[in-house]
């Protein structure tokens, strides 16, 4: 039998450093929530697992205009952190839907978006809130906007030799959210469909809107065409309505475990409208 | 919009195999300590016959539940069982327990009746101990003796009990009865929802259960089984999928993973409450509440969905597109 190779890294030198050698061999394993589970079905059969969860990457901090999230981040630490409540309080409510505690304790936002599953419950509060990635290798680092980052199920922009270091997330505390998630049940599920909305408003006008969903789609998508439909605009019931079916257009759900096609599509056009209907609240007329 | 409705399902349930013909057995053997080694074959899948088998078996020969040692890895060296099944196994081993003490108590006594120069009759049991009727001060503790029929008596005993339900299926020919069943037990659950008529989910905001226990012998497992068994209900209403699956049927589950049941997240408020109508012929009047309490939920569920929305989902799990599809059909008729 093959034996399997254990790589702890000490610091983020280290991962890229092995990550370099050993490329696509290489598993990049933190809490293992996702990675563990397809190691157990042998979905996944790699020769060597590259330990990147004691490598300093598990920090939250503040830096001008930007919150900054080591990729090795626990998922609970997320929950936990005041300066995460205080200006992402989108990416709190997100966070706390996701799986259960223990699942949590172990689970990180980097691993979360690196697994790239269209239903990875992060990313839409993340692509609602502009984030990007900050991509590591020996000789490079790159920033990617995070609705760039996938290109498939399971598939990202990252080469063999590359690592998502850091998420990083404007802050902008004006900013209206909601967040909405259907599940099979209240934990421990992923997403029929997850839907986050974000709004800058000045006075009735929506200067700017983003409305990102997930579990409909090849990835997480962010709804461009819906999203700019409110841009500059009063919004009123009837632009609601527009937007609505403008998202339906934009999503491609598949029916699965989950919930079929049909559902998820006319989950979208309600979960939307009521998401934005909850941001304007008295102000929409 | 958000709709709430309540409905309330009403049960009662046989105790035991319908038609009878089911047995099970127990024996008990006197340790010389005065412990007892209890051999039972029914099988424990957490519904507590452990516990409450020794419990039974402690209270008629007035041994320390702790002292007793009980036997039940093994159908080779314990009674037969006929199974854990049809709620049958507290009634069932429960009377077993209860014959074998019997016959190991009577025993006890006409070992203590030589010892003590009295006859079997005149003796019962308090506190733990062996004693003469109208001469309180003329007594043995079970260990006293077990210790001299183990050791100086030379001899074992060893109490034998089982309990049978005579084959039920000859209809009288002259008023057509049938003795069928061993006991009912009776049940109600009341459900209160609220189903989204937007997004089709239900949530439930509240169970009130009550179920017949006819006695109840051990009162933390007899609750914990009410609310375990109506868990179960809440999850083959609403969540769980056997054939046809859900959305299609080429996607069933492939691991326990995809097959959804309730978390603790799912369980809403629940109010339990147990009666007791005694049974004939079950240990101390008990009857069986295993399988019933997984049956209410449905049916006071869909009817709480019937009392919200006005549209009957008549086949479980009753998913989020079941309702919206059946919401659909309303407004076209």
């Amino acid at each position: 039998m093959a034996e399997k190779v254990f790589l702890k890294a000490k610091d983020v030198n280290e991962i890229i450093e092995l990550k370099s050698k050993y490329g696509q061999k290489a598993k990049v394993i933190a809490g293992g929530t996702d990675v563990m589970v397809r190691v157990n079905t042998l979905v996944e059969t790699p020769d060597c697992f590259l330990y990147i969860g004691e490598a300093g990457l598990n920090y939250i901090k503040e830096e001008n205009d930007n919150i900054i999230i080591g990729a090795a981040t626990k998922l609970n630490d997320i929950i936990a952190s005041p300066l995460i409540k205080k200006h992402l309080p989108l990416l709190v409510e997100a966070v706390s839907g996701m799986a259960s505690v223990a699942v949590r304790n172990m689970g990180t936002i980097g691993g979360n978006i690196c697994n790239a599953s269209p239903a990875a419950d992060t990313v839409p509060a993340l692509l609602a809130l502009e984030a990007s990635v900050i991509i590591v290798s020996k000789d490079s680092q790159r920033t990617v906007a995070m609705k760039e980052f996938f290109t498939g199920p399971g598939k990202t922009v990252l080469n063999p030799d590359e690592i998502v270091k850091e998420i990083i997330i404007p802050k902008n505390d004006n900013l209206k959210w909601a967040y909405k998630k259907i599940g099979r049940r209240k934990a421990d599920t992923l997403s029929v469909i997850s839907v986050a909305v974000t709004m800058n408003l000045k006075d009735d006008v929506c200067k700017d809107a983003k409305i990102a969903l997930g579990a409909v789609a090849p990835t997480p998508i962010l709804a461009l065409n819906a999203s700019a439909l409110l841009c500059d605009k009063k919004v009123d019931s009837l632009l609601v309505d527009k937007v609505a079916n403008e998202v339906e257009k934009e999503i491609a759900p598949i029916d699965d475990q989950r919930g079929s096609a049909w559902y998820r599509r006319r989950m979208s056009k309600i979960i939307v409208k009521n998401l934005i209907e909850q941001i304007l609240g008295k102000g929409m007329k | 919009m958000k709709k709430r409705g309540k409905g309330v399902a009403l049960i009662y349930y046989p105790t035991g195999m319908a038609g009878g013909g089911d047995t099970t057995q127990a024996f008990v053997k006197i340790k010389p300590d005065g412990g007892a080694d209890l051999f039972l074959g029914s099988c424990e899948i957490g519904q507590g016959i452990k516990t409450v088998a020794c419990q039974i078996l402690s209270d008629e020969l007035g041994i320390p539940y702790d002292q007793i040692v009980l036997h039940n890895s093994s159908t080779d060296d314990t009674g037969i069982c006929t199974g854990t099944f049809a709620s049958r196994v507290t009634y069932f081993a429960g009377n077993a327990v209860r014959a074998a003490a019997a016959d190991a108590r009577q025993q006890l006594f006409e070992y203590a009746a030589l010892e003590l120069g009295v006859t079997p009759s005149e003796l019962s049991l308090q506190d733990n101990k062996i004693v003469v009727a109208n001469e309180p001060n003329k007594s043995m503790t079970i260990a006293e003796i077990a210790g001299k029929v183990n050791w100086t008596m030379g001899k074992l005993i060893l109490g034998k009990g089982n309990f049978w339900k005579e084959p039920g299926r000859i209809i009288d020919a002259e008023n057509g009865q049938i003795d069928v069943i061993t006991t009912l037990a009776y049940g109600a659950t009341l459900a209160e929802v609220e189903v989204d008529t937007e997004t089709g989910q239900v949530e439930v905001l509240k169970l009130t259960n009550v179920f017949d226990t006819g006695k109840t012998i051990n009162p933390l497992l007899a609750e914990g089984q009410i609310d375990g068994g109506v868990v179960m209900g809440i999850g083959s209403t609403l969540m769980e999928n056997a054939n046809p699956y859900y959305p299609t049927d080429n996607l069933k589950p492939k691991t326990l993973g995809d097959y959804i049941i309730p978390t603790t997240m799912d369980v809403p408020p629940m109010q339990s409450f147990i009666v007791e109508y005694p049974s004939a012929n079950g240990p101390y009047g008990a009857k069986g509440i295993g399988e019933m309490t997984a049956n209410t939920a449905s049916p006071a569920i869909a009817n709480a969905i019937y009392d919200a929305i006005g549209v009957w989902i008549n086949d479980i799990p009753v998913t989020p597109e079941k309702i919206l599809k059946a919401l659909e059909s309303q407004n076209m008729a």
